[in-house]
């Protein structure tokens, strides 16, 4: 069998939900809101520790939602739009809008901080 | 013996998995309205009784991203697309917040909480379809293709929710670790495989009733009014929404629909309701650029969830 397509190279965009005050946020759900093709449709949800981790499927620019569970904290809303690169030589970049990148060989990181955006 | 991508898998030792006749003849699967509470009938139309909610007309193709807006190809999701715009939520939103989720059909669709291997935490929908089952996609109970050391396999544990509203649990939360899927998933991340269920301890489903689900052809589906509840990442956490809108296309193993849908809608029933009874026809996955999507009931879809029910 012939079959071209590349191989799938998913990369994990891991981050952490912040309040204003700088406090983890649990129970904060995460999710893509924009990408560059069909996603599953699931949710992350933060830690304790306000951590979560998504898969990006392949190569580009991904937007993030989140919104905080009020039950479990101060409601709030963030976003972000993060690039991700080809996990080899494609020249491309890991990024995160108005954020500094953070180095790491696998995950892209991103932090959010609820009532903060720069995503529109 | 050919690899057959239907072979039901379960993270359970074989000698309790339920083995598939595939000679077993594909009939309807009845739904239940559960042992207790209220009960609403659906509309003449293929629609829930929401008040105010009308089946949306559809917005005009201009109103779409064309020219690059065709049917994305199933390969894309799996290997990688070429560049378009991903959304789940098409046109103007008109999803609609339940709130009266005791009641039943809403109290079938439940919030999922699920603990990966390596601990970190999602949110899928799921719907009762027995008294100890709970159908969803098959990346709510397997892990593939992540990316992530120690995350793909079979989750830890899934907390099921029937009826989430915010923070009421009207049936309260039932701990799962026994799930099901199929081969074409679990050993090959094919979108086209991509469904499960959950067994759950108790038998939840006989209080909040369950929904059938069956096999249409295609002309059938495309005359199709499409339902969908569950629960959108995108709003307030746990709460349950609803939409309804018209099939858009079909393939062999795939629906395709308008219908609105977000983050933490896998799993959800895209559901149709005939004479009153409401039948489960695909399995919300994905979200796409102009069209969402969802893994169709074919017959060895049909007879693993018939196998599986319980």
């Amino acid at each position: 069998m012939n079959d071209s397509r590349p191989a799938r190279a998913p990369r994990e965009i891991a981050g952490v939900v912040h309040d204003a005050s700088g406090a983890p946020v649990p129970g904060a759900h995460v999710l893509f809101t924009d990408g560059p093709g069909p996603l599953p449709d699931i949710a992350a949800v933060t830690d304790a520790e306000g951590r979560f981790s998504l898969s990006a499927p392949a190569p580009g620019e991904y937007a993030l939602l989140c919104r905080a569970d009020p039950a479990m904290g101060p409601p709030g809303t963030a976003e972000a739009t993060v690039r991700v690169g080809a996990p080899v030589g494609d020249g491309t970049e890991d990024r995160t809008e108005g954020r500094a990148p953070e180095e790491g060989p696998a995950a892209v990181r991103v932090e959010l901080t609820l009532g903060w955006s720069n995503g529109s | 013996m050919p690899h057959d991508p239907h072979n039901s898998v379960s993270n359970e030792p074989e000698d309790v998995t339920v083995s598939l006749a595939p000679e077993q003849e594909a009939v309807l699967q009845p739904p239940s309205e559960g042992a207790q509470g209220e009960v609403l009938h659906g509309t003449g139309e293929g629609l829930e009784p929401v008040e105010g909610y009308r089946r949306p007309d559809g917005f005009p193709p201009e109103a779409w991203t064309a020219p690059t807006a065709a049917l994305p190809d199933i390969g894309e999701a799996s290997f990688g697309p070429p560049p378009s715009a991903q959304e789940t939520v098409h046109g103007p939103d008109d999803r609609v917040q339940i709130t009266n989720t005791a009641v039943y059909p809403w109290r079938v669709h439940c919030y999922l909480l699920i603990t990966a291997r390596d601990n970190t935490l999602y949110q899928g929908t799921g719907w009762l379809i027995g008294p100890h089952t709970v159908a969803t996609a098959g990346h709510c109970v397997y892990i593939k293709g992540s990316g992530v050391a120690g995350r793909d396999g079979w989750v830890k544990s899934i907390q099921v929710m029937p009826g989430r509203n915010g923070s009421v649990l009207p049936y309260g939360s039932v701990t799962c670790t026994s799930f099901r899927s199929v081969a074409g998933w679990t050993n090959d991340g094919d979108e086209n495989f991509d469904y499960g269920a959950i067994v759950t301890p108790s038998n939840i489903g006989s209080t909040t009733g369950w929904f059938g689900f069956g096999v249409w052809s295609d002309s059938d589906l495309l005359k199709t009014t499409g339902n969908i509840a569950g629960y959108p990442g995108d709003k307030q956490p746990g709460t349950l929404w609803y939409a309804a809108r018209g099939v858009d296309s079909v393939t062999a193993r795939k629906v395709y629909y308008d219908i609105d849908t977000a983050g933490g809608q896998s799993g959800s029933s895209v559901y149709r309701i005939d004479n009153g009874n409401r039948y489960g026809f695909a399995i919300h996955a994905y979200g796409g650029a102009r069209v969402n999507s969802g893994t169709r009931f074919t017959t060895p879809v049909y007879n693993n969830y018939v196998a599986w029910k319980a």
